[in-house]
């Protein structure tokens, strides 16, 4: 155990090799070391808070449209809604709606059939699930299904089939409850709302319609489906359990994460290789500062060599070193952490700065060269959403994941300072006071 | 009078591939407390090996070493560092300051890192810059010093943790003559002022000859002057 005192000396003598190269203007080994390390924790935060921002999206638009948090098909065609209050005094169920999901074919007036999966709702659902209201995205006329045969399609849907609020397009599916009676239908419906999820999958193949409204095209048999949403979605064991407890064990909820096991094992998968093949950063940084603190140690043999004929044990030296790693992993990841969150949080606006610096650049040699070859001027853009189905790059900070990179840093840092640090015994004060 | 130092049938070889190269050759030898033993010799002669045999920085391959009353040769690494940091200062032929300090830290630290407190370190480490007259140079990192000031402060260094014994290895071998002489004066004005002992090797006989007490080395045995 170091005393108190001894501590402090390391320290003092630690910040001062630290900040050596201050006083004579040079660049310190410990300076280029810290900016390795803040380079990659900047780089690392930056790419996974992206990548959160994308998969964080696509998760949320999946659960808030499509999937919900907890499923439970009912054995029942209609809706019970001494069921659903029951449910609804659940703590965690922020909300339940009931639905039927149809398979259906759409045709509109100058386009061919495509498939389309209708969702049959209640009138009533921007009162009984608002998020997913907010989610959908409604850009063109209202989500409103309160008149007969009317629909609520996706903005690419509405594309391919020509359609645009208060046009009409026809629904055809197959009802009948058995291959004999399977009798082709097909319905008129008046386009209420477009929406614009940002999920190219829903935008292109989704539309919504009233329970009322889709009776024309259902069999009669198919059941329904109650959609649960939570306060906290990864509450969701207990509340499956509490669920049980009210339906009975014959119907099985099933949870988000069961329901979607393989897309969402998928992005956790690729969001681990992601940080594996990033996180390679930290081993460069770290070979990085044991060959800098490896330099740093052969250079200051000299010193070395004095403190210990003046009373620093061997231990203590290496400490001095170790600590120095230590305060390259600190301030590094610090001012990584730092850059990092500014440059992801205003990730947009420096797309926006570099697309408007690359197109000034190519508009000024387009006119320098000018009158020796006619250069076209592209309108350039690093995130164009006119190649990506987004209008911005989609940014989420996952406060713990910062936690955890700054700590891969300066872990990385401190044991590379360590294994450099090894190398103060391997000189022997007599000799290099002696001979240098 | 009491000794300080008692050494006995010392002896030191390098092994160096298939040679054996033999640098002390049976030494004997007691030297009295407050004592300036000066001994010299050519180079090569195994001076510097002795004063590191006596601070603990090298081993011998035989004989024993024991300094008030310690025996330095068979230490662990824990004994050499207190032996090293209260007992023996150490003055070198370079002054081996640290380039990334001021002199006043050059010379309080080795009494911070033996536990002094760095306010009183600093205290003892000015007295002693205002006795080698480096008073106004407290704050002056050692590239900004000249050669004799740089070993004025090394020799304040050697001082600071109050040790008994002083070892100085060529300490003047290093500068011109006129610095020289100022370290000289200033070592010889301090070992007396503050009661040390002190064993100083050298090859230059005038700064020998200011020794109380006077030896040569020669093929690795020392004689009486």
């Amino acid at each position: 155990m170091l005393k108190k005192n001894k501590i402090e000396w390391i320290i003092f003598v630690a910040l001062r090799y630290f900040k050596a190269g201050k006083r004579d203007r040079s660049i310190s080994t410990a300076f280029f070391s810290a900016v390795g390390i803040s380079v990659g924790v900047l780089a690392m935060i930056t790419i996974i808070s992206i990548m959160n921002g994308f998969q964080i999206g696509f998760i949320d638009d999946i659960l808030e449209i499509n999937s919900y948090h907890i499923r439970i098909r009912s054995g029942e065609m209609e809706v019970d809604n001494t069921l659903i209050e029951n449910i609804k005094s659940i703590e965690n169920v922020k909300s339940i709606l009931p639905f039927i999901d149809l398979q259906t074919l759409v045709k509109g007036s100058y386009s061919d059939f495509k498939a389309c999966k209708i969702r049959s709702v209640p009138v009533n659902t921007e009162t009984q699930d608002p998020d997913l209201l907010r989610y959908l995205n409604v850009t063109r006329g209202e989500f409103n299904l309160k008149k007969v045969n009317t629909i609520v399609i996706g903005s690419e849907l509405a594309a391919s089939l020509g359609a645009d609020v208060g046009d009409t397009v026809s629904l055809a599916s197959m009802a009948g409850d058995s291959f004999r009676s399977l009798a082709p239908v097909d319905i008129q419906f008046t386009v209420e709302g477009i929406f614009k999820s940002g999920y190219y999958e829903y935008d292109s193949t989704m539309g919504f319609t009233s329970f009322q409204s889709s009776k024309g095209l259902t069999s009669g048999k198919e059941t329904l489906t109650y959609g649960i949403k939570l306060k906290d979605r990864y509450k969701d064991a207990e509340t499956i359990r509490d669920i049980s407890s009210i339906i009975g064990a014959g119907n099985c909820p099933v949870s988000w994460r069961e329901y979607n096991r393989s897309f969402f094992g998928a992005l956790r998968m690729e969001k681990i290789s992601m940080m594996l093949i990033v996180g390679l950063i930290f081993l460069v940084v770290g070979v990085n500062i044991k060959h800098s603190l490896d330099r740093s140690v052969y250079k200051r043999r000299q010193d070395i060599a004095l403190l210990r004929s003046v009373g620093a044990s061997p231990g203590a030296v290496k400490t001095i070193f170790v600590t120095e790693g230590l305060l390259i992993g600190f301030s590094g990841g610090l001012i990584g952490v730092i850059s990092g969150l500014f440059i992801s949080v205003n990730i947009n606006n420096i797309f926006a700065f570099a697309g408007w610096a690359a197109d000034t650049l190519s508009r000024l040699i387009g006119r320098i060269l000018s009158p020796f070859v006619n250069i076209p001027s592209y309108g350039f853009s690093v995130f164009s959403p006119s190649y990506f189905y987004l209008n911005k790059v989609p940014v989420k900070i996952l406060f713990h994941e910062v936690l955890l990179i700054f700590f891969f840093a300066f872990t990385a840092s401190v044991c590379a300072a360590y294994s450099a640090a090894g190398k103060v015994t391997e000189f022997t004060p007599s000799e290099i006071l002696h001979y240098e | 009078m009491s000794k300080i130092i008692e050494i006995a049938g010392l002896h030191k070889v390098y092994r160096t591939g298939a040679e054996d190269l033999s640098v002390l050759n049976d030494i004997n030898v007691s030297i009295a407390k407050n004592c300036s033993l000066t001994i010299t010799g050519h180079s090569g002669s195994g001076k510097s090996t002795l004063l590191n045999l006596i601070s603990g920085l090298d081993f011998p391959t035989a004989g024993s070493i024991e300094v008030n009353g310690q025996r330095v040769d068979s230490m662990n690494e824990v004994e050499l560092t207190t032996y090293r940091s209260f007992y023996v200062g150490l003055i070198f032929q370079f002054h081996y300051l640290l380039n990334d300090f001021t002199a006043l830290e050059n010379v309080m630290l080795p009494g911070y890192m033996s536990g002094q407190k760095r306010g009183f370190a600093e205290e003892r480490a000015f007295e002693l810059l205002k006795e080698v007259g480096l008073e106004e140079r407290l704050d002056h990192y050692p590239l900004q010093m000249s050669g004799g000031e740089r070993q004025r402060v090394a020799v304040a260094r050697a001082l600071i943790n109050d040790p008994d014994l002083i070892l100085a290895d060529e300490p003047t071998g290093n500068l011109d003559e006129k610095n020289s002489k100022m370290v000289e004066d200033i070592l010889f004005a301090l070992i007396e002022n503050h009661q040390k002992t002190m064993l100083l090797v050298t090859h230059d006989l005038n700064l020998a000859e200011r020794g109380t007490r006077q030896m040569q080395l020669e093929h690795g045995e020392l004689f009486e002057l």
